[in-house]
């Protein structure tokens, strides 16, 4: 973790229950130093300039976030999570009490806990945590194990499901869960009443008048609270909520708004010059930083240490976050919006059963991907994947907005949530107004139809600029085919990669020939999205089993050959 | 080779695929930032496909908001064609003799053709197949 050190001090780490002190200390270290801010015999916290104490009558309690918060966070930790999305460790006589943010966007991994269910599960040990894998896996004492399952998963959709992570026992909190240990080493995990999907009234409200304006509105405090406190560095793309994020921005800062722009890689320019010229009607300063191609193998790296080698989405995104390392004003990403606010990820209108089209869309990757994979890894992936899609979505089949929760249980919070809280939070504070609390709630509230084809972009944006909310989007703009070069797909990745992916063992993963395939062979298949996931993923192994050689003792990669579960 | 040049282009011009538009660098008194007409009109050429190539004299050149979004760049000085290389990849950087623009036509035919039938990746998977099935079996 020494390059994050050198960036910036970041995050958090903790034990909840009875234990000494020297792990925690050492996974602080990891961190590179985070003051303790609590040490009792319940429980421990250490954590970055996000975190407040507060007090109350049953003991002390700390809350933190990857954006500072403010002095007061609510009478309750379960306020905390409601309010600010925020982690809060709770102290009570003879016990601790860790509980997760609403969203879940911002990963927190435990050590000791087992996988959460709704009626709570036990584990008779303290439970350590902390807000990267890292310092959980070099500061274990059992050995280290990976999770294949996580692995197939990480392949096949993109990061892994049900909380795992790379390593077998370190699980991610899920939304809304709580962690409470006692000293008589008994540890409970709950993720039972999430209120984002239960204990509300879906679809009740219209998208005309009351039912689109609370949405505004709620997007409209939230950024005007975070602008009041901290100076706001909107990242801006060619699309609907990156626009409307920077629009708020812009209205709520008293000081001019800078907007960060690079290239997504996908084959157009037209990302940028469409944000250049809403930054622009919008009066806010651009920066633009474009990728390097001779820096694709550092960038890909990086990514993979920020995010803890649990996926590799949003690699193309490196170069702005090392433009933003030191920023002190917080960084707005729009995740969550083109699920909560756009309708993205819908069912298709076939007569296919749920979880299979919902399945499919989740792991598309999948197909063909032969080319890529030998078959055997290919079968391996669909089963193991699918066993695990499974236990995520099928409570989720029959609720109005199923196809939306499972899409964020099953791709949003494990893979795309790193991009903002794994990789620009090591650069600078993150936050992400689409995922408050309010705003998630008001957007339920509006029937799953009225969301389509994000249909509610426009209206929302008109009420706060006119003129922009009928300027088109890049996507609207971007024709077929798409001729700009890809750096993923150029000489210099295509050789980093076939280096990477053509060494003992992830080389035995490989579809038959593929190794010894010349360049423009790896060229072309990584100008497809699908073939171009499997890669990256691949890569991302390649990087992860070298990182952790040292704890891992030179393990194989047979489970994803023979299935030896 | 028939080409563009964009400052002699306004938005609402008429664009090809299988027309560059050459893209001098500031240093030439081409434009460095993304604003006003420039933003249109490259636009316009992505929405046509029209190729843009900066012509770079310099450094410098290499570093603004427009090189940026340039598909390919030309240069002539050794120093400045191996700089663009670092940062647009090889595949994307042509050495070529003079980057005056009224020389262009004498290079620009090495540039990739448009093919609206065939994608590159098309032509790729075409030929993993054709290179992958002999081995597998």
């Amino acid at each position: 973790m020494q390059a994050e050190r050198s960036r910036r001090t970041f995050g958090m780490c903790g034990r909840v229950g009875p234990g000494d002190r020297s792990r925690v200390d050492a996974m602080s270290d990891q961190l590179g130093g985070v003051r303790s801010l609590l040490d009792t015999p319940d429980g421990a916290l250490r954590a970055d300039a996000g975190a407040v104490r507060w007090s109350r009558q049953q003991g002390a309690a700390i809350s933190w976030s990857p954006v500072p918060l403010p002095e007061t966070v609510g009478e309750t930790a379960d306020e905390a999570a409601l309010r600010h999305d925020a982690f809060t460790l709770v102290i009570d006589d003879g016990s601790g009490h860790l509980h997760s943010g609403v969203s879940g966007a911002v990963p927190i991994y435990v050590d000791g806990a087992g996988p959460a269910t709704g009626a709570g599960s036990g584990a008779d040990t303290a439970v350590h945590f902390c807000s990267r894998v890292e310092p959980l896996a070099r500061t274990r004492a059992g050995g280290l194990r990976p999770d294949w399952d996580a692995w197939a998963h990480i392949l096949a959709a993109g990061a892994p499901l049900e909380g795992r992570t790379t390593f077998e026992g370190i699980r991610r909190l899920q939304p809304w869960s709580r962690v409470t240990a006692d000293r008589s080493g008994r540890a409970e995990l709950t993720a039972a009443g999430w209120p984002w999907l239960e204990g509300h009234e879906v679809g009740a409200a219209g998208a005309g008048g009351s039912g689109l304006e609370a949405v505004r509105a709620a997007l409209l405090a939230s950024v005007t609270e975070l602008g009041g406190r901290v100076a706001l560095n909107p990242l801006l793309s060619g699309g609907w909520d990156s626009r409307i994020l920077a629009t708020l921005a812009a209205r709520a800062s008293a000081r001019p708004v800078t907007a960060w722009t690079t290239s997504s890689d996908t084959g157009t320019v037209m990302e940028e010059l469409v944000a250049a010229k809403v930054a622009a009607q919008l009066g806010a300063r651009h920066e633009l930083v474009p990728p390097r191609w001779d820096g694709f193998a550092d960038d890909l790296a990086m990514f993979a240490r920020s995010v803890d080698y649990q996926t590799s989405f949003h690699v193309w995104l490196v170069p702005l976050a090392r433009a933003l390392v030191g920023t002190s004003g917080a960084v707005l990403d729009g995740l969550g919006g083109g699920l909560f606010v756009g309708g993205a990820f819908p069912d298709d209108d076939t007569d296919r059963p749920v979880l299979d089209k919902r399945f499919d869309l989740l792991a598309r990757y999948l197909n063909g991907a032969e080319a890529v994979l030998d078959p055997r890894v290919v079968a391996q992936l669909t089963e193991r994947t699918r066993a695990s899609f499974e236990s995520v979505a099928k409570p989720l089949v029959d609720h109005p907005f199923g196809s939306t929760f499972t899409a964020y249980l099953t791709r949003t919070l494990p893979g795309i949530s790193l991009a903002p809280y794994g990789l620009m939070a090591s650069s600078a504070p993150v936050a992400t107004p689409f995922l408050d609390n309010d705003v998630v709630r008001a957007a339920l509230a509006i029937p799953p139809a009225e969301h389509a084809d994000g249909r509610l972009y426009p209206e929302l944006l008109r009420g706060i600029d006119a003129e922009l909310a009928q300027s088109p989007t890049a996507l609207d703009l971007t024709p077929r085919p798409r001729r700009h070069p890809r750096r993923v797909a150029s000489v210099e990745a295509a050789s980093h990669v076939r280096g990477l992916l053509t060494r003992e063992p992830v080389r035995r993963l490989l579809a038959p020939g593929l190794a010894e395939a010349d360049l423009d062979v790896w060229q072309g298949l990584l100008n497809q999205t699908r073939a171009q996931h499997l890669i990256r993923g691949l890569a991302t192994l390649a990087l992860w089993l070298e990182e952790y050689d040292d704890v891992l003792g030179g393990v194989g990669v047979d489970e994803l050959l023979e299935g030896t579960r | 080779m028939r080409y563009e040049r964009i400052g002699a282009l306004r938005p609402g011009h008429a664009l090809r695929p299988d027309r560059p538009v050459v893209v001098p660098g500031k240093s030439a008194g081409g434009p460095e930032h993304l604003q006003g007409d420039v933003v249109d009109v490259l636009i316009e050429c992505e929405r046509a496909g029209a190729a843009t190539v900066l012509l770079a004299s310099d450094v410098d050149d290499l570093q603004t908001p427009v090189a940026a979004v340039c598909r390919y760049a030309a240069a002539a000085r050794p120093e400045v064609v191996e700089e663009a290389v670092r940062r647009f990849g090889a595949e994307r950087v042509y050495p070529v003799e003079s980057v005056e623009a009224a020389d262009a036509g004498d290079w620009l035919g090495r540039l990739p053709q448009p093919d609206p039938g065939t994608s590159r990746w098309r032509r790729g998977v075409r030929t993993i197949l054709g290179r992958i099935a002999p081995n597998r079996t």
